[in-house]
């Protein structure tokens, strides 16, 4: 075997990992060992060019996904990627997505709670715009868990790389937390779920490389089945519950695999896998097929040696499959049977330890202190502003979600962060977003201004910043520029979390997000999960009283951002990011915190994409109120942490009170009255604002 | 009153609408699918979800399932209720405990959003508000009838609800109906999720307990 660099490069390996693995075995690998190598030594298995950056800079805890607690309720939570897939097959590779992260949450004996998607496209009159909604639509709703909100982005960089990331969020009851931490030889491994078949084989070196949509040796996309995940879902809740039960697992990449050796591993055992035992789809199926099978709706459990039929018996009510597929040893070692024969025995630590290829290439991206200006008109930019598919009205995508089923969304997709009930007065915010025009202008300063974004977005539900996750999108990791972007933008997540003074519970990275020579800008994808106090607290987004004042909370004179909406179409010779006070931005979103909780606001929107004016014009037609402007603000110019509020006249004195205790920058800008926007003396008629800002309702 | 949750594999509604009977008054209780008896309930209520996946058609498989030999049972003998929402609405067609069928959505896809609604003058909701707002969540939602039981149903005042701007293509706008004695009731808007402080509105409230004081008004 050895030279045979075809079959190497058909397996996505390199002849540096193929000798590294001959020298640590002092043999050659079998074909099934080799196999095992491919897909654990993947970049989406084994983190190759990431694992110790992620470590060294952000140190979330193990596990299957992240956990934040309220009380006595743990809110999990995690995002993960689907983009190869549904760059092949738009509407599986969506519908596997949602299926994959959902297990990733019940693997943790949480009940899933929400969905959130974070989608990155091109055309909205695209099969893939159109697949991926509909894969997201179809798979959700069908497992009654609502899409209760994310993000739909459009930019010509995605036009044949789509991002398609999503954030499954669980919820679990103190003391029910399951672990993927194997202990004890001579318990058992037992999987249930579907049958396994040759889908969604070379999965993980599939994602783990730059795609190439016109060679014929592209692997099957798995085919999801949301009816058998829904009775995974209860199936897996009933078995987390018990006593008996020891680790869970979901097959994701590399399947049976990766999730056994993951758990063995992790609790420092090895195991023997007896693959004549899984059910198969199809006949004539080879060992490192059944190993490193995608099939979908499939989990893993360690349960203790003589208490297998008490998880049989729950498959068996909700009619999925059961297998006892191998048992732990103590030698840290994988032993695969197959047809009477030992077809792999390997270390399990080199399985599960892929080398370590990362890089921490520092680069400096240029940033500006210039002060914005502007004295034009303001209809012409914002009209093109609120149609822009970016930020024009997302209701025709999230119409087609269930955002209410289970009958606890209390804040519906729309505006800033979704919110759940969750007892009493709480409830539980959630956002997910990025912006690549952010962190590719410079991926430290725009990561932390994705951060601060998502945060902002939670505060204007009213909730409070509890922990973040987060998806690293970007291009092949082997070039020294894609790699100076990663390290830079995991240097900007560091900091900013460090500022905000927030956990990072957990992660996932997305590279070789590249075709036809093309790579997607740095997309870092930020996930957070808040805490509402009480939710009748929680302010409106949009204005909702004749003569209540409007004010701008934050920095009113802001530095020129080249990443800003507003300059789009221009091509400055310089071109820099704002440079941001971070320090300020956290007090002003603390500050904010307190207002709210306070009540002294009516209606709150954080200003993002297009600045203060596509902000009230925002509040101004979801309200269906005419308000009435007079600032020397940039109307469109754009810079983290600040906010728009409706404050009622009685409130007025002690808002601006608890402002100027804490040293926040705020000015009052304008009030509620009349039937039109009315900027600076410049008269804009609504129903104008409301055609432009809904204009995706024609591509549905 | 006792009220049972029947709950098919793929059912998903099946949590929240036990929170909104147990709000609206009753005592509930959920049914698993392979249960033979309902004798000891007043109101069957089958919740939304996707029974079986809907493969096939949305209800077509449902129907075949042993607790609906009970149901048919339970009807024929007068003993309560039987409330079927969304998915449990076109169980209720499937199994021609109901008049009609149901139509993939006109615009061809799921759509998820509150909707406005006429209530219609029947014995059951005479005296609740004439409008409310309900959600609407589902692929196939078009009800159809030929003419001529449309108008039957209309001369026995069976057509509960319209929509006021038809979002599916239903026949006439028809978004609930009752059989011809008021004990199979099928809707499609879901009156559970409007049934909390912190839902959109109390809507749902109205509709679940104008059915409880309906089952006592045919008790007397």
């Amino acid at each position: 075997m050895r030279g045979d660099l075809e079959r190497l490069k058909k397996l996505s390996m390199s002849l540096e990992d193929y000798e590294r693995i001959v020298q640590a075995l002092s043999r050659e690998p079998s074909e099934a060992e080799l196999y095992i190598f491919s897909a654990m030594w993947s970049e989406h298995c084994g983190y190759k060019h990431s694992k110790r950056l992620l470590k060294k800079h952000l140190n979330p805890p193990e596990g299957n996904a992240g956990v934040v607690w309220i009380d006595d309720w743990g809110i999990v939570f995690k995002v993960e990627s689907h983009n190869h897939p549904c760059a092949v097959e738009p509407f599986q590779g969506a519908a596997t997505g949602v299926g994959g992260i959902i297990r990733d949450v019940i693997a943790m004996g949480a009940r899933p709670i929400a969905l959130l998607d974070s989608l990155h496209f091109f055309d909205p009159c695209s099969h893939i715009y159109e697949g991926v909604i509909s894969g997201i639509s179809v798979y959700g709703n069908s497992i009654g868990v609502p899409t209760v909100g994310g993000e739909v982005r459009l930019d010509r960089q995605f036009a044949s790389n789509p991002l398609v990331n999503v954030m499954a969020v669980g919820l679990v009851k103190h003391g029910q937390l399951c672990s993927a931490k194997a202990r004890g030889a001579g318990n058992l491994i037992v999987l249930v779920g579907s049958k396994t078949g040759r889908d969604g084989l070379h999965g993980a070196s599939f994602a783990s490389r730059e795609l190439n949509i016109e060679t014929d040796e592209r692997p099957s996309v798995q085919v999801g089945d949301p009816f058998t995940e829904k009775k995974l879902i209860e199936a897996t809740l009933e078995i987390s519950r018990l006593k008996s039960l020891i680790a869970i697992q979901d097959m994701g990449a590399a399947g049976i695999l990766s999730s056994t050796t993951e758990m063995a591993a992790s609790g420092g055992l090895g195991l023997d896998l007896f693959l004549d035992q899984v059910p198969l789809r199809e006949n004539g199926m080879e060992a490192w097929e059944i190993l490193l099978s995608e099939s979908q709706e499939r989990m893993a459990f360690v349960i203790e040696k003589r208490h297998e039929e008490e998880v049989k018996k729950i498959a068996e009510k909700w009619e999925l499959d059961f297998a006892k597929i191998g048992v732990l040893t103590s030698k840290e070692e994988l032993r695969v049977f197959w047809r009477n024969n030992l077809v792999a025995s390997l270390p399990l630590p080199l399985v599960v330890n892929a080398p370590d290829l990362s890089r921490e290439v520092k680069k400096s991206y240029p940033t500006s202190s210039k002060i914005a200006h502007w004295s034009g008109k303001v209809r012409e930019h914002l009209l093109a502003l609120l149609s822009n598919p970016t930020i024009a009205s997302k209701r025709p995508v999230y119409e087609k979600y269930d955002f209410a089923v289970r009958g606890k969304t209390v804040k519906p997709p729309g505006a800033d962060a979704s919110v759940l009930y969750l007892e009493g007065k709480k409830g539980i915010a959630l956002t997910l977003g990025g912006n690549s025009r952010y962190t590719a202008l410079n991926p430290q300063e725009g990561t932390k201004a994705v951060l601060f974004e998502a945060c902002a977005n939670i505060v204007s539900s009213g909730g409070k910043p509890l922990g973040i996750t987060n998806c690293l999108n970007f291009g092949n990791p082997e070039k020294e520029e894609i790699a100076a972007q990663f390290y830079n933008a995991l240097l900007g997540l560091e900091e900013g979390v460090k500022i905000l003074r927030i956990p990072v519970t957990g992660g996932n990275v997305s590279f070789y997000n590249e075709s036809d020579g093309k790579q997607i800008p740095p997309t870092p994808v930020i996930g957070v999960v808040g805490e509402v106090e009480d939710i009748e607290q929680i302010p409106l987004s949009y204005f909702a009283h004749e003569g209540d004042l409007i004010y701008l909370i934050g920095r009113s004179s802001v530095p020129k951002n080249s990443a800003s909406y507003y300059l789009s179409e221009e091509e400055p010779a310089e071109r820099a990011f704002a440079e941001v006070g971070w320090e300020e931005c956290a007090k002003t979103l603390e500050a904010m915190i307190g207002l709210v909780s306070s009540g002294l606001v009516v209606a709150l929107h954080d200003i993002s994409e297009g600045g203060i004016t596509v902000s009230c014009a925002e509040m101004a037609i979801e309200g269906m109120k005419g308000i009435k402007i007079s600032t020397e603000i940039h109307p469109f110019e754009e810079y983290p942490a600040r906010f728009i509020a409706e404050v009622s006249p009685s409130k007025v004195a002690e808002f601006e009170r608890c402002l100027n205790d804490t040293y926040i920058e705020h000015a009052r800008i304008g009030l509620i009255e009349g039937n039109h926007f009315v900027w600076n003396g410049e008269t804009i008629k609504l129903p104008d604002l409301k055609r432009a800002y809904h204009f995706l309702e024609s591509f549905k | 009153m006792r009220a049972a949750v029947i709950v098919f594999p793929g059912t998903n509604c099946d949590s929240e609408t036990y929170e909104a009977l147990q709000r609206s008054g009753f005592q509930a209780a959920y049914v698993w699918h392979d249960w033979a008896s309902l004798e000891d309930y007043d109101l069957i209520v089958l919740p939304g979800g996707f029974s079986y996946g809907d493969y096939l058609r949305p209800g077509a498989i449902a129907r075949f399932s042993p607790v609906m030999k009970a149901v048919e049972k339970y009807v024929s003998d007068e003993r309560g209720i039987v409330l079927g929402i969304c998915n449990g609405f076109q169980i209720l067609l499937e199994d021609g405990l109901l008049p009609g069928a149901m139509m993939r959505n006109e615009c061809g896809h799921f759509i998820c959003k509150p909707v406005a609604l006429k209530v219609e003058n029947t014995q059951i909701f005479a005296h609740i508000k004439r409008r409310v707002i309900l959600y609407i969540a589902h692929s196939d939602g078009r009800y159809i009838a030929d003419r001529k039981t449309i108008k039957k149903l209309e001369e026995h005042h069976c057509l509960l609800l319209r929509y006021e701007e038809n979002p599916n293509g239903a026949t006439d706008g028809i978004a609930a109906l009752a059989n011809e004695n008021f004990t199979v009731i099928g809707m499609m808007p879901h009156p559970e999720r409007s049934t909390a402080s912190y839902h959109l509105n109390l809507d749902g409230l109205e509709i679940f307990q104008a059915i409880r004081r309906w089952i006592h008004a045919r008790r007397s």
